[in-house]
């Protein structure tokens, strides 16, 4: 009798360290899904020159279409080329390190900063600047967040696999943030097809295959 | 270690825990979505690189339709072209070619580097050399045949444009004295030669389609490149936002339903080759119920009645001609169309003035001699729109420079004075290649032409690669006709060079383009006309005299100082507008405003284009320069110059076709797929991959029958056939559509090249070689537009 219940006991804790197991394998990969995996598959990357938003509007007072303008045809100059920089900065024109940097290393070799990209969209997508900020007004903001305002040196995360960038501004991105599934207020990045369609619907705006995919 | 159950059970209890943990968080999810996304951004995926955006202003080269286009540039590399929507010709619209054109420019068949041939033309090997080397060659072969008195076995087969390279070649040739300077045939030729015949002009016709109301079109290929293609497109175009009732009605006259007869306001289906003889009866009825313009023809017209010679001899009139032998009835015998439909033809074009007749199968050339193109012309003068509004006017000139006169010295005097080669008829208004003596020609430049491949006289094309000794061919791709030369020099391809062109085919004012280099050329690629330049400089003496200028761009603004001193004209601007008709072109910049030549030319370099939209309607006297002053239905000319006794010969008459001879019971017609694209310039890999299954299928062309014909052949869709003509025997395949007249088979053009890149090469055949071509006997021009051919089985 007793070593019936003997046995029945050991087939409960044989149970029960299995199901500890299988807890253990449960919780384990429940908080490296929530907090391991999401920091390993981006990058941090930081941009070859700390440059200051903030600083070039707010205090130096340039506005953001000195840099940052359509071409005549429409087109958007987007990231300003080398010599837009240059216009300013043929020299040292004042003492940050990071000025220093950029005009011994860049300006005077000639060579072309490879600034990071969050904002890029894939090539299957065509997205002109122009119908959207000059004909239906919507502010920079709206998509790249307080780009303009920031203080920091951006550091930017990418996505190993897909390439696509975010940026985080003011807090601490939360370690469980995938590029902004659900962009918190702070996280910027890449535009997805979700959100490109979420903000045409809220405007009321044709969300047709052919208005982006041409 | 032994796996035992309970080891086993664990392990799964842990997986199976993973894994549910792992699915509770988002991350397996995150990993579709970034793997989708991943697919997105593939590396390798062909893009252009981003970059710095301009667009600048050309026009297009690749017809001589003269379009307006405007290009993307970004960064170093063109990535888009796009119709200018100012421009005085196009108005925006701009056919396939130009669209898919940056292929071209970026083409695997570009050439980079000069090579010469080291085997045999059949059996071809090349190796690179330099271009000094290149230049050493040609100039010493240059030398060796003047010091022999052989200047005059030197010859030049030049594209048609009129630029400022082929001016240049002309006028090497001139210095060092031969007068072989030939251009391809162009589709206006025949037309011009109508042109002269009846009125005695000496120039290019033009046709004020934007102004008419009817047009007669007898074959004309109004939407797939008849005249300048751009600039039908854009009329036609318009033509849609007009309402019906006063919409321009154009009935297309044609045996085949093809896209032009489609689309217009009423396709009339005809006998092949009746075209003159329907002209013909339509002039009947005109004058039988008097509807012609009985005005324009007493005062303006000659020989329309019978009439007596300085000797007293009576003639016939075109009145007795077309009376006694073209009634409704009897034309409905030859042109398969219902007399009924003759007449209502004859009084609609009558009542629905301006109207306009216009002739020339496909883009153009296509005809079955000069009388149907008389008779078709003879149509005009009786609705009296010669030099109206809405009618046939005639192409003025851009005034540009003159370049100063040869000199030549006196190798290049003697080589001069002997006979052209290119066996010209007098009535030739240009030489033409039919009937090149290519057995005395020494030294054979090709300029931007591929005679090989787009010849219809295949005779011609095949002697002129037989026996002329040494061919320099100066080509920006790897033709036909380059495959065969001893020396490809490579030049640099529109968007890459200076270049000029002056006129656009069938417009009536003056218009000159200029482009100007948007990016460098590929590899060692050089502009001809430097080339050209440097080989007379390099010869020296009288020769190098001649050529007072370093490079091409010298001579084109050379050229182009002609029209800032004209002080006319406009230089196309953002705001030239070509809305309301050609003749109503305002905006712009008035070439007047300019105050120096230097500005002028700026302005012209960036725009690409000066015209000067004003003509002077009314007055027909002034385009009648025939020895009577009048428009000639008898045409004196032929009279004189031919010394025609008979006096059928010299007005416009019908002949009736040659029977087909034993055992052929087709009639092969080409078809245009898309006429740009079939001469020098083969198309763009992009368009021979959106070919539709019927056209072509992996390397099989398909030709086009009405499903009567396959029946009666024992053909069905699909089959593969072999189609024969006199010239040659080709396979193909059998697609069969109603819109095919019984015992026709279409055959396209443009496919069969043997030359040039994978896109293009051994893809279908030949059309040109398999329809041929024949000399018309009256103007030696070479005529082709249908063939004797059969079909059977394979
Ligand atoms: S019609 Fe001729 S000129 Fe016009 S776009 Fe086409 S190829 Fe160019």
């Amino acid at each position: 009798m007793e070593s019936g219940v003997k046995k029945l006991k050991k087939g409960e804790r044989e149970f029960a360290i299995t199901a500890g197991v299988f807890f253990v394998g449960l919780i384990i990969f429940l908080l490296a899904g929530w907090t391991v995996l999401p920091r390993l598959s981006y990058a941090e990357k930081v941009q070859p020159v700390e440059f200051r938003h903030a600083f070039h509007g707010e205090d130096v007072g340039i506005t953001c279409d000195t840099c940052h303008f359509f071409y005549k045809d429409g087109s958007w100059a987007g990231i300003p080329k080398m010599e837009i920089c240059v216009d300013c900065h043929v020299y040292l024109l004042g003492q940050s390190p990071e000025e220093k940097k950029f005009v011994h290393e860049y300006v005077l070799k000639n060579r072309h900063v490879k600034w990071g990209l969050y904002f890029r969209q894939p090539e299957c997508v065509s997205f002109s600047h122009s119908s959207h900020v000059r004909m239906a007004k919507v502010a920079c903001e709206t998509c790249h967040g307080p780009q303009g305002l920031s203080k920091k040196p951006t550091e930017y995360r990418t996505n190993r696999i897909t390439k696509y960038s975010f940026v985080v501004y003011g807090a601490e991105a939360p370690s469980n943030n995938y590029g902004g599934l659900k962009k918190e207020k702070s996280v910027w990045g890449t535009i997805r097809m979700d959100e490109c369609a979420d903000c045409h619907r809220s405007r009321g705006k044709s969300t047709a295959c052919f208005l982006c995919h041409k | 270690m032994k796996l035992d159950r309970r080891a086993f059970v664990k392990t799964m209890a842990f997986g199976g825990g993973s894994a549910l943990g792992l699915m509770l968080s988002p991350a397996p999810w995150y990993l579709v979505r970034d793997l989708a996304f991943w697919t997105q951004n593939w590396s390798w995926a062909p893009a252009p690189e981003p970059g710095e955006s301009v667009v600048q202003h050309a026009t297009c080269r690749f017809c001589e339709g003269g379009c307006g286009i405007e290009v993307r540039r970004v960064d170093e590399r063109l990535v888009h072209i796009d119709g200018s929507k100012n421009h005085p010709v196009n108005k925006g619209a701009i056919c396939p070619l130009a669209t898919a054109g940056l292929q071209l420019l970026y083409s695997p068949a570009r050439l980079k580097e000069p090579i010469r041939q080291i085997g045999s033309r059949d059996n071809p090997e090349w190796e690179p050399i330099s271009w000094s080397q290149a230049m050493a060659e040609i100039t010493g072969r240059i030398r060796e045949l003047r010091g022999a008195g052989k200047s005059h076995t030197v010859a030049c087969i030049a594209g048609n444009a009129e630029s400022a390279a082929n001016e240049l070649f002309e006028r090497l040739l001139t210095a060092i004295g031969s007068n072989n300077f030939v251009k391809t045939p162009s589709a206006t030729e025949a037309q011009n030669l109508a042109f002269w015949l009846m009125q005695g002009l000496d120039g290019n016709a033009a046709w004020d389609i934007e102004n008419t109301r009817y047009v007669l079109s007898f074959g004309c290929d109004l939407l797939g490149g008849w005249s300048a293609p751009g600039r039908m497109q854009s009329a036609f175009a318009r033509l849609l936002d007009e309402p019906e009732e006063t919409r321009m009605q154009v009935v297309q006259i044609e045996p085949n339903l093809s896209v032009t007869a489609a689309k217009m306001s009423r396709w009339v289906p005809i006998e092949p080759g009746a075209e003159g003889a329907l002209a013909l009866a339509i002039a009947h009825v005109l004058i039988r119920d008097s509807l012609y313009d009985k005005a324009f023809v007493e005062k303006h017209c000659f020989g329309f009645d019978d009439w007596r010679d300085g000797e007293g001899e009576s003639h016939r009139g075109f009145k007795t001609e077309v009376l006694a032998g073209y009634s409704p009835k009897a034309a409905e015998l030859i042109t398969q169309i219902p007399a009924r439909e003759i007449e209502e033809l004859a009084y609609e074009f009558a009542r629905n003035r301006p109207s306009l007749a216009i002739g020339g199968r496909g883009s153009g050339d296509r005809i079955v001699d000069i009388y149907e193109l008389m008779a078709i012309h003879s149509l005009n003068a009786l609705v009296g729109n010669i030099n109206q509004r809405g009618g046939v006017l005639r192409q003025s000139r851009a005034p540009i420079s003159r370049l100063p006169e040869v000199k030549p010295d006196k190798k290049a005097i003697r080589g001069l004075s002997a006979k052209r080669k290119d066996g010209s008829f007098p009535l030739q208004t240009e030489y033409g290649l039919a009937g090149l003596t290519t057995d005395e020609i020494n030294l054979l430049f090709l300029h931007e032409t591929n005679p090989y491949y787009m010849l219809p006289d295949g005779k011609t094309a095949d002697a002129i690669f037989t026996d002329v000794p040494f061919i320099v061919s100066f080509s920006s791709y790897r033709d036909e006709s380059s495959a065969r030369a001893d020396l490809i020099l490579p030049i640099a391809a529109s968007f890459e060079r200076w270049d000029d062109h002056v006129g656009v085919p069938g417009l009536q004012y003056p218009v000159y383009s200029l482009n100007h280099p948007l990016v460098e050329p590929a590899g060692q690629a050089r502009n001809a006309g430097d080339v050209v330049i440097e080989i007379a400089r390099q010869l020296g003496g009288a020769v190098a005299d001649s050529f007072p200028w370093m490079s091409v761009t010298e001579v084109i603004r050379e050229r182009a100082r002609g029209l800032y001193k004209s002080g006319g004209g406009m230089i196309c601007g953002s705001e030239t507008n070509g809305e309301s008709g050609q003749d109503e072109i305002s905006g712009g910049f008035s070439a007047g405003k300019y105050s120096t030549f230097s500005e002028f030319w700026a302005g012209l370099v960036q725009s690409g284009c000066w015209f000067d939209p004003s003509y002077a309607y009314g007055d027909p006297s002034r385009f009648l320069l025939t020895a009577s002053g009048k428009f000639e239905f008898f045409s004196q000319t032929l009279r004189r110059e031919l010394k025609f006794a008979e006096d059928i010969l010299c007005l416009p008459h019908y002949n009736p076709p040659i029977p087909n001879p034993e055992g052929f019971d087709l009639t092969l017609m080409p078809e245009d797929i898309l006429s740009p694209a079939n001469r020098e310039i083969g198309m763009p890999a992009m368009l021979m991959k959106q070919l539709g299954n019927d056209v072509l299928v992996k390397n099989d062309l398909f030709v086009r029958m009405n499903i009567a014909t396959a029946v009666y052949h024992g053909l069905r869709d699909g089959d593969s056939a072999i189609l024969e003509s006199s010239y040659s025997k080709v396979k193909v395949r059998v697609n069969t559509f109603a819109g095919v007249r019984e015992g026709v088979v279409l055959v396209p053009l443009g496919f069969g090249h043997t030359a040039y890149d994978q896109y293009l090469q051994d893809k279908g055949i030949n059309a040109y070689r398999l329809i041929g071509a024949e000399r018309d006997p009256v103007t030696g021009l070479s005529t082709w537009w249908a063939t004797p051919g059969k079909i059977s089985r394979v």
